[in-house]
């Protein structure tokens, strides 16, 4: 039996979600497009989930748009760019999601400016972020949790650094904010952190794979996927009620479980592991712990745990030239790249054991004392 | 049973003289393995075998026998008939109607004539044949030096015409030059340097070190993959997977760090050359290529061939990278070769390798790391895959 510690990629789906799952594909299975009155109970059950959503987050409902998770509600918000007539400046953090990352180069190509902004040790400090920003900034696309250290942006600060600036220069200036780290797992006040749009992804939070929502308050946003005008014409195609039902359960669920247990095993973790942890020391996620191996390759480590049962996430492969996942974001945290290339993460959910969790940290323990020490 | 004809030209076993009937009865035989189940009839005339196989096989099949058995120039579906011209043109006309030239460009009749009893001679002969492809294509003009469409006749003791002909892989029949072990990395070059001695007629068996953890079981299905697509060129091969964790880390912990690579090398090539011996092998192939890197170099290499009593058979060491990337695309193992698993770990590669490595020294230090006794329980715990000449893996009887 395997214990599992890789849940920034992705949790088990729960029991209840996956009942819910069931029981309205059953139930609910007419297109809610349709004209017939499955269909319109379909509809109705669609728009239900949409306002306990919203509600579970104190949002207009009007503002979540279903989609297939982070990386296409990453991807509406950055290719709703694309057809802007006059591109301009564009502020991103070094440290995001590769949904983000990749959409540099076709931004590049459509003529805007891609302004990187560094971000030592996970954070992006708002001075810098004020410095950054010109007349022709016209989005600026910062995380709330690094996905790879579990850094926690102070995002509201960084908001309110952006509205001064749009008073300054009497325009709009939209932040975007990749949260599927944070959704179920830290506190999120949407309202408060006053952002324009966001990013959420059920299956980290024990939903199905494949569903996720886009917050926006800008409703000129462009679709990527055109079709039947669902999703307020945002996103195009049959909606997905069982998933969007299960997400709604999953979500619920996990804003009223409690993070202590989390809490108590990062502890456990940063009091006895003995590599250097990499993630910061103070306004990190608990989900998330990162830690580096001196240059031993994390891709062999990881196998080595898998091979004893446990199932970590390697931050890159066993090469000198692998672009990996880690690699571009540690760097861009000021870490060295043998730090980079020999870097493990750990991550939890709400469930995991803390005597699970003891004894990974004593196999990490003894692996490194044998092999690296 | 319905059949179709092949026409097989045969390269340089044709220039063999006493010794040719071994070449040919080999090329013949090695043909056939590709083509089972199916029955085919072969005849044998000078430069030429002549394929009669049942028409259940399918095209694919029998172009892949003929394009990856080394010993053919040239193969081609074709058609014979009685050598009377006017059976000659109506046969000239189905084979037209079923492989018909472009509607427009050029053409070229081509006619050889073994039998010189044959009324016409080859240029009357391309003469009346023309004539045949004129009035079916009626656009097309004759080019002698490029043309885009061919109509070949051949008149030995039957007349024997064909359009399309295919490349063959050329070279000497593989297991006509003995056997070797070919180190196989998983890398860009040792597939190409086992296609290289294949086509010399060498027959191989691979060998692949694999050091879980440190290398992923991805990097040794990667290696299957190209032990698979290199075993139709050798007719069927055999892969010995050493598991080689062990005696990597004792070399690692038993020598100098700017040395590791050169103890590593030397260490596989004692386990290689016991395996081979196992095997009845009398040389080994690898994929080096001069100052290709650190362990490669003049200093390098001389070092390497004093860890064994066998011949060490370079086959690239002159190429450019160009020339075997070019070769492995051919042989269709670059992409597989250029999959992001690593053959070795980063862990195992030293800073700054020795490169100019001093004989006598580095043997002593081989010697002294007392290695041995771990080399002889590698060979006994390796693992052997077998793959058909048809690239198929076969399947193991537990």
């Amino acid at each position: 039996m395997f214990k599992y510690f890789d849940n920034a990629a992705t949790t088990i789906i729960s029991n209840k979600a996956l009942e819910t799952y069931n029981n309205i594909s059953l139930n609910y299975f007419a297109n809610p497009s349709a004209n017939h009155s499955l269909g319109a109970l379909s509809k109705n059950k669609l728009e239900e989930y949409r306002n306990k959503i919203a509600n579970l987050l104190y949002v207009n409902q009007s503002h979540i748009y279903f989609t297939s998770g982070g990386t296409e509600s990453n991807s509406i918000i950055l290719s709703s760019l694309l057809w802007t007539q006059n591109p301009g400046e564009i502020i991103i953090s070094k440290t995001e999601h590769s949904s983000i990352i990749n959409f540099k180069k076709i931004l590049k190509e459509k003529g805007f400016k891609i302004i990187e902004i560094n971000a030592p040790k996970g954070f992006v400090n708002p001075k810098t972020l004020e410095k950054k920003i010109t007349k022709k900034t016209r989005m600026i696309v910062i995380q709330n949790v690094n996905n790879v250290v579990g850094s926690i942006n102070d995002v509201e600060q960084l908001v309110k650094v952006v509205r001064l600036k749009e008073k300054e220069f009497k325009r709009k200036i939209y932040f975007h904010c990749d949260a599927v780290q944070s959704l179920g797992k830290i506190d999120l006040d949407l309202n408060k952190l006053d952002v324009d749009s966001a990013s959420f992804s059920a299956h980290k939070f024990h939903g199905p794979r494949g569903i996720g929502f886009l917050y926006s308050k800008n409703n000129n946003i462009l679709p990527l996927s055109k079709g039947g005008g669902q999703e307020s014409g945002i996103r195009g195609g049959t909606e997905n009620l069982p998933a969007i039902a299960a997400m709604y359960i999953a979500l619920e669920n996990s804003l009223k479980t409690s993070n202590d247990n989390v809490v108590d095993l990062n502890k456990y973790v940063r009091e006895n592991l003995k590599p250097q942890i990499l993630s910061p020391s103070e306004n990190y996620s608990p989900f998330i712990i990162n830690f580096s191996l001196k240059s031993f390759p994390s891709e062999v480590f990881t196998r080595m745990l898998n091979d004893e049962g446990f199932i970590v996430s390697a931050g890159s492969a066993c090469s000198n030239n692998a672009k990996n996942m880690g690699d571009n974001v540690l760097t861009a945290m000021n870490f060295s790249p043998d730090v980079a290339k020999s870097s493990i993460r750990i991550s939890f959910n709400k469930l995991s054991k803390m005597e699970d969790t003891q004894l990974l940290v004593k196999k990490i323990n003894s692996l490194y004392d044998t092999l690296i020490r | 049973m319905e059949t179709k004809l092949y026409l097989v030209r045969l390269g340089e076993i044709s220039l063999k003289g006493l010794n040719r009937p071994f070449f040919e009865k080999k090329l013949k035989n090695n043909i056939k393995l590709k083509l089972r189940p199916y029955h085919n009839r072969v005849t044998k005339q000078k430069g030429r075998l002549y394929f009669e196989i049942d028409s259940q096989c399918s095209d694919e099949q029998c172009d892949l026998a003929f394009s990856t058995t080394f010993g053919i120039v040239g193969f081609a579906k074709c058609v014979k008939c009685k050598k009377d011209i006017n059976i000659i043109k109506e046969k000239a006309k189905e084979l037209l109607k079923q492989y018909p030239f472009s509607q427009s460009g050029t053409f070229k009749v081509d006619a050889k004539r073994s039998d010189k009893t044959f009324d016409l001679s080859s240029y009357d002969l391309s003469c009346e044949l023309a004539k045949v492809v004129h009035q079916e294509f009626p656009k097309l003009t004759v080019d002698l030096k490029n043309p885009d469409n061919i109509l070949n006749i051949e008149v030995r003791n039957k007349a024997y015409m064909y359009t399309k002909e295919k490349k063959g892989a050329n070279g000497l029949p593989v297991s006509t030059a003995g056997k070797g072990m070919l180190l196989l990395s998983g890398g860009i070059d040792s597939p190409v340097a086992g296609y290289k001695m294949g086509a010399r007629g060498l027959k191989m068996e691979c060998i692949y070190f694999h050091a879980y953890p440190y290398t992923s079981d991805k990097a040794l299905e990667k290696v299957k993959i190209l032990a698979s697509k290199i075993s139709p060129y050798l007719q069927g091969s055999r892969l010995h997977v050493v598991n080689f964790t062990e005696q990597q880390l004792w070399i690692k912990s038993h020598c100098n760090e700017n040395e590791t690579t050169l103890m590593f090398r030397a260490c596989m090539m004692k386990v290689a050359t016991m395996i081979a011996k196992k095997n009845e092998g009398t040389c080994l192939v690898t994929g080096e290529a001069l100052s290709q890197v650190a362990s490669q170099t003049l200093d390098s290499m001389a070092f390497t061939d004093t860890t064994t009593d066998m011949l060490i058979i370079r086959p690239l060491v002159g190429m450019n990278k160009e020339e075997i990337m070019k070769t492995a695309d051919e042989i269709d193992t670059y992409k597989t070769s250029i999959l992001p698993y690593e053959d070795c770990c980063v862990i195992f590669s030293p800073k700054h390798p020795l490169t100019r490595p001093d004989i006598e020294i580095e043997s002593e230090n081989y010697k002294n790391m007392q290695i041995d006794d771990l080399l002889v329980k590698a060979v006994e715990e390796s693992v052997i895959y077998d793959f058909y000449a048809s690239g198929k893996e076969a399947i193991k009887d537990n």
